[in-house]
């Protein structure tokens, strides 16, 4: 594999003699075409120092007050201080930043530059000082997108790595939450933290994802997406094992229950593991409400998520094999619609699928302020005209309107998506074999849903296999029920309730 | 990756097997009304009632629900046995038939009586296409003539005016509420006798009531009254052995269908006083063999009588029922025809099937005694 | 690839696939049983609590691991195997024997022109996926599908619900109580199949709080089954003057003519499913009993042997309803033989030792 470029001083340490350590930097920072990286000398108490950083990253004024001018203005005599001391001494003496430290490793100062950091390089001495001046443009903590809730918090995670540790800090106010600092990527690291609850969280699980992260030789990592492919179970299978959150409480909640947590630098959303398929079901709204209202939400979701995945299917199978099975009014009218109709059931289905993922592609993609273009076309041209065409018959489009509907009560989005891939092959299975090929393809993914794993965890668990839960699987029953600790955490842990033994 | 592709393979492979037999619902013809008739040479003619289905813009125009007989198709055709016939319509008929959604089987008393009709029955519920749960009625003359006289007059679609139909008839107590199951399981099993709903189209005006009571001796043919339906159902046909041995009128099939348990209202005329009765339920009933080795069955038999403005003459009503039971009783016992569901109660007593077949309940019943009772509960509502 | 089955997901594999098999000889393999099937059913069930209670006393007693290893230790590799290899032969036949019932109601409910081949293939390489997903997938989606059998039967029996007649189940004895004891005896010997999940199955920790990891399954599977084929008897009265073939059976059990046809279509999914679950799950045990017979056979290898096995028994006709019924009467008396012969062994051999933990 080709090395980086300046790999061999990356690799390197600070010499003590400034022009030489500058004059590395600037190599492997491409000085000057790199207009941004800003080399500032400055001389204090009898020596020489360069003070390094990356416009935009760091803050000017924090730079200038505290920074320059601290060591510009200090009347300290250094002249009695070892050379190699001379990092130590500024650092008690002059920067008035409380977050700095020592650093000698090239690598580590250019990387830390690189993320809004200030390095110090002093002549004589062969240690820099870092210090924390970050300071980029960031977005506000502001409303979620995806994961809107009624009742419940309405702050959603940021691109700011920072500002996500925040948010989890204040949603679990405990020392027991640990943040473990790591970047992933050999050529372009990604800054990530690892967050989990010491006590709580099984050692083996989180061994396994420290392991699989470690394990990570992509050359550059792109948010959390990319992270989740490079670390899930079953890269080929149709179902996410690991979720994606964008909302703060939501990870909290996991993380209380033995979850891993992984925020990544400019992702505004937190990865979940492990994980089974009934968090990717629950919405935090079912949590927040009453219990007769959460559960009565759930019911209605985890019918809309069967319509979604069989109906198409359903209604295929049985206008083409079993129409036996449909009540005569109802066939006539069926039958009454598609005479006219030139397609077969199967193509009109094919179709209408197609349009409506059509209209949901474009929905997404297009700007806001042409959204109601959307809907015009959706409504008006592919319904009302499809239908006056005799292309499409209502009966089709009723069938596509609540499979649409079903699929997106999923309140994961990456699981929607795998619902809406397994919906077409189930269709597809059913054009050929009627039921039988329904209920096979079915039982199929049953199958290999239990086959699954999320980080070492079983899929379906806790109900397939059995672990013992609480009564919050497919109805969401009154919280003093729920005594137990999810299956995933520690056994014996410090989180579980008194009375739940 | 490469086992992955060769399993997605084999499995489209797989599964592309079966797919031969898609069939689009708009080109399959539903027959809703299958006739059987005996024609004159002995042979079997089938007909059946399909309605057409043309779109929500078709060529014609023609209103979907209560139209006249040009919204559905009657077809007929003759074979010397049921499947001949079947395959014959199938020729016929200018799409794939499907028997799926039968509503109404006719078959001609002809053909009911005759020895070809457990054949018939058999090859009917031996079909891959099962139509088991519709209707069966036994019309007392042409069944294609009755077939295709059978509309939607008060405007429904036909399948949805036929069940609409059938519903009322049986909780007024007119027919009974047999499907072809439940004519052919007690066929080929060793209790009861089957029975079917009897129908016939009026052919000329109405008949002057012959009674004072309103259904008594009452017909298919012979109903009081005119109306556009020209298709009568009252009455049952009594089966025996697989063949019709006789029939029930319309006040017979009431007392029927209260002795099996069935709930059902009917109006009741006792020497011109109106009363509604609604049968209860069967209690207390007993089957025994005296000192003498007589059969005795004894029951009770229970109605609510609903007070309108005057309280009705229990005693009198007692009586009168009391009669026409015993009357109803009487003539299935010389008919050789135990159509009320006493055998699997009397089969109780028996350890196996064989001890019950010896024991001989055709003739047990064809000799036994009554000891009927009648219980009137005045109510209400 | 080793195929393995935990104990503690095998109790619904175990209610999925044996309970299917029952009633599916039972009501459609011998109707001559007319409506007393239920009654040979709970007799079967009797006649299996001596080998339930066997089997759970020796799971108790053994150490951890798998079961067939345990009685390796404790009777010797070479009846064990032997053993094995049997059982492996009769997984397969069963197999054969469920998917050519599938295949004879697919073709009953709607693909009548379809030839045996395109409905095979298709279960047979469902089947086979299912098995390759290993025991934990295969026993963790029967707990699921355990799960929703009672509310499909709830919706069966509420449309069905007026065409129970209680006084259909009489007379008691139907044929006659020697007929009753042969249906009973092949009953026995498709409940006794339980043998095969357990011989497969290997303790695990969820396991170990069992205390009846067979003899619970079996007992709840027979009854659920009586329950079942009495419900179903009650629906008609004994079809004593018809030829009964398992189509006739069939469309009894699936259509009964009383309630719509459209109401058929809970029970068409509640039959289809079942007969699935037991096809894997046979095909699972065979591959894994030719594992236990050559440990060193890969499991993919032993998943494809056995579905190729099984298809060419199901194609060859040798899994009608006439062989299956009359080998069904001695396969009580073969998988109770095996039985006898592995758990007596250690006895014979070493006395007291034999029952002893292992360490």
């Amino acid at each position: 594999m080709a090395d980086m470029p300046h790999a061999d001083l990356l690799r390197s340490a600070l010499t003590g003699v400034l022009e030489t350590d500058v004059g590395h930097l600037k190599t492997i920072f491409n000085f000057p075409e790199n207009a941004d990286i800003i080399f500032r000398p400055i001389a204090a108490g009898g020596f020489s120092l360069c003070a390094v950083y990356t416009e935009g990253m760091a803050r000017d004024d924090k730079i200038a007050d505290f920074i320059v001018r601290a060591c510009q203005s200090f009347d300290t005599n250094a002249q009695g201080v070892a050379p190699e001391s001379r990092a130590e001494f500024l650092l008690k003496n002059a920067v008035a930043i409380p977050q700095a430290r020592p650093e000698y490793r090239l690598g580590e100062l250019v990387q830390q530059i690189l993320g809004g950091m200030t390095a110090l390089v002093i002549d004589g001495c062969k240690d820099g000082l870092l210090m924390e001046t970050r300071g980029f443009e960031k977005r506000a903590v502001q409303r979620t997108i995806s994961e809107s809730v009624v009742a419940g918090s309405q702050e959603g995670f940021v691109e700011s790595l920072r500002t996500n540790i925040t948010l989890m800090r204040r949603y679990v106010q405990s020392p027991c939450l640990i943040t473990e600092m790591t970047t992933v990527g050999t050529r372009v690291p990604l800054r990530i933290a690892i967050l989990y609850m010491k006590g709580v969280t099984r050692e083996d699980t989180l061994a396994e994802m420290r392991r699989r992260i470690k394990t990570i030789t992509a050359a550059v990592v792109h948010g959390l997406g990319q992270l989740e492919q490079l670390i899930e179970d079953s890269p080929f299978a149709l179902t996410p094992q690991m979720m994606l959150t964008e909302r703060p409480d939501r990870a909290a909640s996991c993380v209380l229950d033995g979850q891993i947590i992984v925020l990544a630098d400019g992702a505004p959303y937190a990865l979940v593991a492990p994980v089974t398929l009934f968090h990717l079901l629950h919405a935090s709204d079912d949590t927040f409400m009453r219990w007769q209202y959460g559960s009565f939400l759930r019911m209605i979701r985890m019918l809309g998520i069967l319509f979604s995945l069989i109906l198409p299917g359903a209604y295929v199978a049985l206008t083409l094999y079993h129409p036996h099975l449909i009540p005569m009014a109802l066939l006539t009218s069926i039958a009454e619609t598609r005479a006219q109709v030139p397609f077969s059931a199967l193509t009109e289905v094919l179709l209408m699928e197609f349009s409506f993922y059509l209209i949901n592609e474009a929905s997404t993609r297009i700007p806001s302020q042409m959204g109601s273009v959307i809907g015009i076309v959706g409504g008006l041209i592919l319904g009302q005209a499809a239908v006056s065409a005799s292309i499409i018959s209502p009966i089709v489009i009723i069938v596509v309107a609540l499979t649409g509907l079903g699929n997106f009560v999923i309140p994961d989005y990456g699981f929607t998506v795998g619902t809406t891939i397994l919906r077409i092959a189930i269709v597809l299975v059913s054009a050929m074999l009627g039921l039988y090929g329904l209920v096979l393809s079915v039982f199929l993914i049953l199958c290999h849903l239990c086959s699954l794993r999320s980080l070492g965890a079983p899929f379906m668990a806790p109900v397939a296999p059995f672990r013992p839960h609480n009564p919050d699987i497919l109805l969401r029953l009154p919280l003093w029920l729920q005594k137990k600790l999810l299956f995933l955490a520690k056994r014996r842990s410090w989180m579980r309730k008194e009375d739940s033994e | 990756m490469r086992a992955l592709k060769i399993t997605a393979l084999l499995l489209l492979a797989a599964f592309l097997g079966g797919c031969t037999q898609a069939r689009q619902v708009e080109s399959i013809a539903f027959a809703i009304i299958l006739g059987a008739d005996l024609t004159e040479e002995g042979n079997i003619e089938l007909t059946v009632q399909i309605p057409k289905i043309g779109g929500k813009s078709s060529e014609s125009g023609q209103d979907q629900g209560g139209g006249g007989n040009s919204d559905y198709l009657i077809a007929s055709a003759r074979g010397a046995t049921f499947t001949d016939a079947l395959m014959a319509l199938e020729i016929t008929v200018p799409r794939d038939l499907s028997l799926t959604q039968v509503k109404l089987m006719v078959v001609s008393e002809e053909l009911a009586r005759h020895e070809k009709f457990f054949n018939f029955a058999e090859s009917l519920a031996k079909l891959d296409q099962s139509c088991s749960s519709a209707y069966l009625a036994v019309c007392r003359d042409s069944a294609k003539e009755f077939v295709s006289k059978q509309e939607p007059v008060i405007g429904m679609r036909v399948s949805l005016g036929i069940l609409a139909m059938f519903e009322h008839h049986r909780t007024r107590g007119y027919i009974t509420g047999a499907n072809f199951a439940d004519f052919y399981y007690d066929g080929v099993s060793v209790f009861s006798d089957p029975v079917a709903i009897l129908c016939a189209t009026t052919k000329e005006g109405p008949d002057e009531p012959t009674s004072e009571s309103s259904l008594e001796d009452i017909m298919p043919e012979n109903v009081p009254a005119e109306s556009e339906n020209e298709n009568e159902y009252v009455g049952t046909a009594l089966f025996r052995d697989g063949l019709m041995v006789g029939e029930l009128d319309g006040l017979e099939t009431s007392l029927v269908n209260a002795v099996r348990g069935a709930p059902i209202f009917f109006g009741y005329s006792l020497d011109g006083f109106p009363i509604s009765l609604q049968s209860h339920d069967i209690s207390g009933l007993e089957i025994y063999e005296d000192e003498n080795g007589t059969t005795r069955i004894g029951f009770t038999l229970r109605f609510n009588v609903i007070a309108d403005l005057k309280s009705p003459p229990v005693e009198a009503l007692k009586e009168t029922l009391h009669a026409d039971l015993l009357r109803l009783l009487e003539k299935c016992q010389t008919l050789g025809v135990e159509p009320f569901g006493f055998a699997s109660h009397a089969a109780t007593r028996f350890a196996s099937l064989a001890d019950w077949l010896e024991y001989d309940w055709p003739e047990r019943f064809a000799n036994a005694e009554f000891d009927v009772d009648i219980d009137i509960t005045v109510t209400d509502t | 690839m080793r195929l393995t089955l935990p104990l503690s997901v095998a109790r619904p594999l175990i209610f999925a696939t044996v309970s299917a098999r029952l009633i599916m000889g039972v009501f459609l393999d011998m109707p001559w049983l007319y409506n007393a099937g239920w009654i040979s059913a709970l007799a079967a069930l009797v006649l299996c609590v001596p080998l339930g209670m066997l089997a759970d006393s020796f799971t108790r007693l053994s150490g951890p691991g798998d079961i067939a290893g345990a009685l390796e230790r404790e009777a010797g590799k070479a009846p064990t195997r032997i053993i094995c290899g049997a059982l492996c032969l009769l997984a397969i036949y069963e197999t054969a024997v469920t998917a050519r019932v599938l295949s004879n109601t697919v073709r009953h409910v709607a693909l009548s022109e379809a030839s045996a081949i395109s409905l095979l293939l298709p279960l047979l390489i469902v089947a086979m996926l299912a098995a390759y997903f290993n025991g934990l997938a295969l026993g963790s989606a029967a707990r699921i599908w355990v799960k929703i059998i009672p509310f499909l039967l709830l919706i069966v029996i509420l449309l069905q619900m007026k065409s129970y007649h209680a006084a259909w189940l009489t007379p008691v004895l139907g044929p006659g109580a020697e007929v009753l004891a042969t249906g009973a005896v092949s009953a026995s010997g498709w409940l006794s199949l339980t043998a095969m999940i357990w011989l497969c199955a290997e303790k695990d920790d969820h396991a170990a709080s069992l205390r009846t990891p067979v003899l619970g399954p079996v007992l709840i599977t027979g009854i659920y089954c009586a329950l079942v084929l009495a419900l179903l008897a009650m629906m008609s009265p004994p079809s004593v003057r018809t030829d009964l073939t398992r189509t006739y059976q069939l469309d009894k059990m699936l259509a009964n003519g009383r309630a719509s046809q459209a109401s058929q279509l809970p029970l068409i999914i509640l039959w289809y499913n079942s007969l699935i679950f037991t096809v894997s799950t046979n095909l699972f045990l065979g591959a894994k009993l030719m594992q236990l017979t050559i440990p060193k056979l890969d499991g993919r290898l032993a998943v494809l042997l056995a579905g190729v096995a099984a298809g060419a028994t199901a194609m060859f006709g040798l899994a009608e309803q006439g062989t299956t019924v009359e080998l069904s009467q001695w396969l009580f008396a073969l998988v109770g033989a095996l039985f006898a012969v592995l758990l007596l062994l250690p006895v014979l051999k070493g006395g007291k030792k034999a029952c002893a933990r292992s360490k």
